[in-house]
């Protein structure tokens, strides 16, 4: 089939405004966005600059907004987005862009900076005080389960950069970084759950959060991530009653 | 502009972070890395870690010890395997301890489950005699290396340990023996730099990406291994490339052995359950080299399912396993079969086909992750290599699943540890005169040349030729003709033309250093590959079918020797306590 | 960027809360303000009708807490939804200002009407 990639380009170097490029290529309908961008790339356009690594949604490098939604290139495939007819020419363009709300370096490449700070800012690792014992800590299959979930997160950004919070006030923490804090205040292993309840009780922290669910829709893991942000809600607020 | 460190590591996958982490306070360390720490390789092992905790049932480290020699065939240094085996229990409440969130059984202790080659004697006191799977991979559904890796680099955050992210490291400082710091291309702005440092390891990962269907990232290009060979360091046991039965059809993304440690078998086009035949014992959880070559046979001998490309696939067959185990331990290839093939694997079996996975070889370096460069022991000061990079060796001509993370584990720990003690006891070394000269040279070369090859072509005809030639099955004519190849890529990569002439972000110029890491790599193996005359655990030989303890129970070493052929010596395998025997399962 | 509020804790949990509660409260007596004041506009609307509610005590409490709460979430609702957005200090102060002493004279005034009955 024949489809048209509509990209978002922006070389720093030579660019003083971004554009749009499109490129007509040949294409299967079981193709992965990141297939044909790969495509382009070798044959077509070698400037063109995107991230990608492990190609099956597990490394988190290309986060991108197709078609206006934030997804991983490398876990869509064409005919998902409707484009599955092999021997048509399709006119709608797939349109190709950065993750929004991210300064962008390069075309498809954003600054993830603010990104990672948010994600330091809630003490992202195990604390306990109490010293360890010989063997492993024990942990029923229970209480494994409460933080299995929230630690499928690859750090792509697709829920930070698609929520509406964010976009009003990027010092908002974000969903990637309170899901985190949530593996660690259920992990029944950690021993620091005020500390962290204090860092996300803040103007910035937590209560931005409307329950507005595009993390969810944006997460390519499909981790259901406002049930956990409202699960620290409830947290929060047992701590304060 | 010149950094100055007391260590750098290059690669933050499980091994680089995990020697970041016995960096003493008082002494600088840099992690670089050519892409965001958590993107690192190690996060795609999915099926689990190795140790014999006993959690589920009775084990023992010795029994791991042996089940790791003789998947080795036997090639693997005893004196290491001993060492990481032993050491394993240790590694994974540690692990434990940092905060790696485990599956857990009924007990509240570490969940463990069958995977391929481990195994325990059925009766005890007959510890050779007939053997059974074991549950002995510790694991996190179906993430283990995705949480280990997260794991690893919260607790470097913890540390406060200092990453360079998208850093290209390019080339190696070596001058008398003594390595004095590594160049890297700072990918952002195309600034080359010099990282000036007293000790370096490489934790590069792999190079799958020599191969045309791998389950290894696009980052998997080889770049340590083409480094070191390039500074006349010497690779050993190249010609072991481990290719997993279970790559998904035509992508070649992993589906991990746990699928079959839980109960999956695979199934030829007739439906029979074709593995009773080629590993009776064990079956489907036979060592990755047997099944993959039991999947070409069957294939070759007409009972493969062709796909509408022409190219053939076997199932992988989950159907009976039931929602319940599916979707709480395997959940995540689940997810690949439905989103990458549409295929329901509760409703229907997988298309699978062999995929290159991981390199035995590499790197040679003791037991505490130190470089060696020959059969006497000679070091390279202040040089060390850990993970897959490394070849210390303990997968010998076939590594078990879930060693790798074992390995990353305990000898990323272990060279960490070292290079601790060397920082402490030495000054940095003087750095030579234009020390980035060859980055530099390399970067106008590519820039300014104006010839007509394009880096996608060559590397995908690397990658056919290599995947036809130098795969499962190999042989001498063979892999000459992939050396002929080879040496043709070589040529035509000298005529390249980039579209990309920019500084800022080019990955168009990192993906033409990173083609040169393939083909300097690719010669390596296939050199190796055409020398060992004889079959051997992943390094199978049609015209030398059988194994030859005689004349080949021994490593290889390969010298790359500027373009002339590249020149081949020998190291022994350190034997302990096992003697080689047939290898059957 | 500034992360300077990371850390510097200043509970929201109270006021979150409160906001559900009082957002319960209001859906039952929205419904029955709508039932009374424009579905059965002639027991709503007439003067007789509304002087003898005002004079019964349980509907006059009624009344007063409906003001309260009414006010409260509809106020802190929009000071929330204002908080979304980064805003220099002083202009946050003004709308903080103007929000409470706005929110205090609609009270004053809605109570005072109640009593008057």
């Amino acid at each position: 089939m024949k489809v048209t990639l509509r990209i978002f380009r922006f070389n720093p170097e030579t660019d003083s405004e971004p554009y749009y490029k499109d490129y007509e290529i040949e294409a299967d309908p079981k193709d992965r966005v990141i297939d044909v961008l790969h495509y382009i790339k070798n044959e077509i356009d070698g400037t063109l600059t995107f991230r990608r690594s492990c190609l099956h949604g597990i490394c988190g490098s290309d986060g991108m907004r197709i078609n206006g939604k934030n997804m991983l290139a490398c876990s869509i495939l064409l005919q998902d987005l409707g484009y599955s007819d092999a021997n048509k020419t399709y006119k709608k363009p797939i349109v190709i862009e950065p993750l929004p709300g991210m300064p962008i370096i390069k075309d498809l490449v954003t600054d993830f900076t603010d990104f990672w700070k948010k994600y330091e800012a809630v003490k992202p690792y195990l604390i306990t005080k109490s010293p360890p014992p010989e063997r492993e800590r024990l942990q029923s299959p229970e209480d494994v389960e409460l933080i299995m979930e929230a630690s499928k997160c690859i750090l792509c950004a697709c829920c930070t950069t698609s929520c509406p919070s964010t976009w009003s006030n990027e010092d908002y923490l974000g969903p990637a970084a309170l899901l985190k804090a949530y593996r660690f205040i259920f992990d029944s292993r950690d021993e620091a759950t005020d500390e962290r309840l204090d860092i996300i009780d803040t103007p910035n922290g937590i209560w931005r959060c409307h329950t507005i669910f595009h993390c969810v829709q944006a997460c390519p893991k499909e981790i259901n991530i406002t049930w956990h942000i409202s699960k620290l809600k409830q947290k929060l607020v047992e701590r304060e009653i | 502009m010149i950094y100055k460190f007391d260590a750098v590591i290059v690669g933050a996958g499980g091994a680089g972070l995990r020697a970041a982490l016995e960096i003493p306070e008082g002494y600088t360390c840099a992690v670089l890395t050519k892409v965001y720490p958590t993107r690192s390789h190690t996060g795609t092992a999915q099926g689990g870690v190795c140790a014999a905790l006993g959690n589920e049932e009775e084990d023992s480290w010795e029994y791991h010890f042996f089940d790791t020699v003789k998947g080795s065939d036997f090639l693997g240094d005893q004196d290491a395997i001993e060492i990481m085996c032993y050491d394993a229990i240790r590694a994974i409440i540690e692990l434990e301890h940092m905060g790696m969130p485990f599956s857990r059984n009924e007990k509240g202790l570490i969940a463990q489950r069958p995977f391929g080659g481990h195994t325990k004697p059925k009766d005890p006191n007959n510890p050779f005699g007939e053997r059974v799977p074991v549950k002995r991979a510790c694991f996190s559904a179906d993430r283990t290396g995705h949480v280990m890796l997260q794991t690893l680099y919260e607790n470097c955050i913890k540390r406060g340990v200092q990453f360079f992210p998208e850093f290209f490291v390019t080339d190696l400082i070596v001058q008398d023996n003594i390595v004095r710091g590594v160049v890297a291309i700072e990918i952002a702005t195309g600034e080359i730099h010099i990282f000036h440092a007293k000790t370096v390891m490489f934790a590069t990962g792999g190079y799958g990406r020599v191969y045309r269907i791998t389950s290894n990232a696009v980052v998997g290009t080889g770049d340590g291994f083409a480094i070191a060979y390039r500074r006349g360091i010497p690779l050993e046991d190249m010609e072991f490339v481990q290719f997993h039965p279970t790559g998904l059809w035509r992508l070649g993304i992993l589906v991990s052995e746990a699928a079959r440690g839980e109960g999956g078998v695979l199934r030829n086009k007739l439906g029979e359950r074709f593995m009773e035949k080629y590993a009776p014992t064990i079956k489907d959880l036979a060592p990755r080299d047997v099944i993959s070559r039991a999947m070409y046979t069957e294939i070759r001998e007409g009972r493969g399912i062709q796909g509408p490309d022409g190219t053939y696939y076997l199932l992988l067959d989950l159907t009976h396993l039931g929602p319940e185990i599916i979707n709480k331990k395997l959940p995540e290839i689940t997810g690949f079969a439905r989103i990458y093939l549409g295929v329901d694997p509760l409703k229907e079996p997988i298309p699978v086909q062999p995929t290159t996975h991981y390199a035995m070889g590499g790197i040679p370096t003791n037991v505490d992750a130190e470089v060696v460069i020959d059969d006497k022991g000679t070091k390279v000061e202040g040089f060390y290599a850990a993970g897959e990079v490394a070849c210390v060796s303990v997968h010998g001509a076939n590594r078990l699943g879930t060693n790798s993370l074992l390995d990353i584990i305990v000898f990323g720990r272990r060279g960490g540890k070292k290079m601790a003690e060397y920082i402490k006891e030495h000054d940095f070394p003087p750095l030579p005169k234009d020390a980035d000269e060859w980055t530099r040279k390399t970067v106008e070369r590519i820039l300014n040349s104006n010839g007509k090859e394009r880096v996608s072509r060559i590397r995908k005809e690397l990658q056919e030729i290599m995947m036809d030639n130098v795969s499962v099955f190999r042989t001498g004519e063979g892999i000459k003709k992939a050396i002929e190849k080879i040496k043709e890529l070589k040529e035509r990569y000298q005529e390249i033309k980039i579209d990309d002439k920019g500084k800022k972000f080019n990955t168009d110029l990192i993906e033409a250093i990173e083609l040169g890491n393939l083909l300097d790599t690719a010669e390596s193996i296939a050199y190796s590959a055409l020398n060992r005359t004889e079959s051997r655990g992943a390094h199978y030989r049609e015209d030398y079918p059988k194994r030859d303890d005689q004349n080949w129970l021994k490593h290889t070493l390969i010298y790359k020797n500027e373009d002339k052929e590249p020149i081949i010596k020998y190291k022994p395998v350190v034997i302990t306590k096992i003697q080689p025997m047939e290898r059957k399962y | 960027m500034s992360f300077k509020h990371y850390g510097s804790r200043k509970s929201g949990s109270v006021g979150w809360l409160l906001q559900r509660i009082t957002g319960i409260f209001l859906i039952f007596a929205m419904v029955g303000h709508y039932i009374l004041m424009h579905y059965t506009p002639e027991t709503g609307h007439s003067y007789e009708q509304s002087i003898a509610r005002f004079s019964n005590v349980y509907w006059k409490m009624f009344y007063l807490t409906f003001i309260t709460l009414g006010l409260w979430h509809g106020l802190n609702g929009i000071w929330s939804i204002l908080r979304d957005f980064k805003m220099k200090s002083w202009l946050a102060i003004t709308l903080y200002g103007i929000i409470v002493i706005s929110g205090f004279a609609f009270w004053v005034l809605g109570v005072s009407t109640a009593l008057k009955f």
